[in-house]
């Protein structure tokens, strides 16, 4: 009974919702729309306790003075400095947070946007120099195919005006095997999420299931 | 309610394959239930990745399991959940080590799924200490930032295996270098192409394609896990059929144009 009612709960709330998009007229519209609203105030409710366990949790390391404690501080201070600024730069409006100036679109621009910018820079570096330790490693047909496929598209992105002839080569790699890859990938990501919803659906998969182990 | 609104015929695509599904789902639990023993395409590795966390947990080591920052309330939450069901295989006999296994996340909601299931885990493990916070940790709020702080939780934790899991993009190269530099085994299960392309290069194992979400059905096993792999072989199938055909009537009318 335990785990009963909120298997009961959860697939109902499921298929009423599956339902409101299959068929999104009437009321099937409706109550989509009504418990997918619940869902948004539910999820918002989630970020607030979430940003009260990422104080409390760094707070915690500044009070033990655990290894490296003065970023917890900084995540601190960087994070209630942040909230604080909203009601003390915008006029109340929700267009004002767009508006070039104000100090959260800076802090949006200036910060954020600029590091996630550095972070995806980083992460294209870290993949060129794994791939030639990948070749180092491992010397099979695949990890040179990957090699030489990356250092092709690369050299053919300078802008040199020398590599004419490459750059119809690489847009009909882009194309037709790339894209025939990229494809086929999606497919089977379509196909596990499909089977994996309908398990959902039916009941055998309860991951919101709590085991009494007590 | 106007938000929430979709042209009706739009999803006629949808209801059809889904109801193909359904069939084809039934059909495998009747042809199943009367004896019959399918032999699957098995996920790579899959096997071989509880073999490390246990070595790992044999040496009293750490096992570190991020899930990602995709949030529970976009159509990206099968994702997660299924990491989240992944997880449940996997973590079996982490709290028995020496140092118990660290849980990160970047979305508050899968967080709070989190703190539950470890709970559970520990519980089930006889590790659970009410007096002790659960490893489990919202690090960021967003995926890059999430990458950044889990870059920081693997060096400083002295990590013995690595475990990424969900709608993880290009940050899987950041969270896969430290543990790479380290030499310990790494998994990324990911549905997104370019964390795929990452743990192709970067990890000992990766889960690509329907592979994340198939993996901890062949891990559970029974006979609902075997219906359920029939099945994805089935559509699989039918996909590659329709595929062909969608190719030949194309090349006819091409043909048929000119």
């Amino acid at each position: 009974m335990k785990n009963l009612i909120p298997t009961v709960i959860a697939i109902s709330f499921a298929v009423l919702v599956l339902l409101g998009f299959l068929f999104p007229t009437g009321q099937f519209l409706s109550i989509r729309g009504l418990l997918t609203d619940w869902a948004v105030i539910v999820a918002a409710l989630a970020i607030l306790l979430g940003i009260l366990n990422i104080i409390l949790s760094n707070w915690d390391r500044i009070r033990t003075r655990q290894k490296g404690w003065v970023y917890d501080f900084i995540t601190i201070v960087a994070l209630i400095g942040t909230i604080l600024l909203e009601p003390l730069s915008a006029s109340g409006t929700s267009e004002e947070f767009y508006t070039t100036g104000n100090g959260i679109q800076t802090v949006f621009s200036g910060i954020i946007s600029a590091t996630q910018a550095t972070l995806a820079g980083i992460a294209v570096i870290l993949l060129i120099a794994s791939a030639g330790q990948l070749y180092q490693r491992k010397r099979e047909v695949w990890s040179i195919l990957f090699l030489a496929s990356l250092l092709f598209v690369l050299i053919s992105w300078v802008p040199l005006g020398i590599f004419g002839s490459l750059v119809q080569i690489r847009d009909w790699f882009l194309a037709i095997p790339v894209a025939a890859g990229l494809r086929g990938l999606i497919i089977g990501s379509a196909l596990g999420i499909l089977l994996f919803g309908i398990r959902f659906l039916i009941g055998t998969e309860r991951v919101y299931e709590e085991k009494d182990t007590r | 309610m106007e938000k929430w609104s979709a042209k009706p015929g739009k999803c006629m695509i949808e209801t059809v394959i889904l109801a193909i599904s359904l069939i084809a789902m039934a059909g495998s639990f009747l042809v199943i239930k009367r004896g019959f023993n399918p032999r699957f395409r098995q996920v790579r590795h899959i096997q071989a990745f509880p073999t490390f966390i246990g070595q790992a947990v044999e040496k009293g080591g750490r096992t570190h399991l991020y899930t990602s920052a995709t949030p529970l309330v976009t159509e990206k939450s099968v994702t997660t959940l299924a990491a989240i069901s992944l997880l449940d295989s996997l973590t079996i006999n982490m709290p028995v080590s020496d140092q118990p296994p660290l849980f990160t996340s970047a979305d508050t909601a899968t967080s709070f799924i989190l703190m539950d299931k470890t709970e559970t885990i520990f519980r089930d493990k006889s590790a659970y200490d009410e007096r002790k916070r659960l490893p489990v940790y919202q690090n960021a709020l967003e995926p890059m930032s999430g990458a950044a702080a889990s870059m920081s939780f693997i060096q400083g934790n002295s990590i013995d295996a690595n475990i990424l899991m969900g709608s993880i993009g290009p940050e899987a190269a950041i969270m896969a270098e430290p543990g790479n530099r380290i030499n310990i085994p790494q998994m990324i299960a990911s549905d997104l192409i370019e964390g795929q392309a990452a743990s192709q290069v970067l990890c000992s194992f990766s889960l690509i394609g329907e592979e994340p979400f198939i993996a901890p059905l062949q891990l559970k096993g029974g006979t609902i896990a075997s219906v359920t792999l029939v099945t994805a072989d089935i559509i699989r199938w039918i996909i590659v059929i329709m595929i062909i055909l969608g190719v030949a009537l194309k090349t006819i009318g091409a043909i048929g144009g000119s």
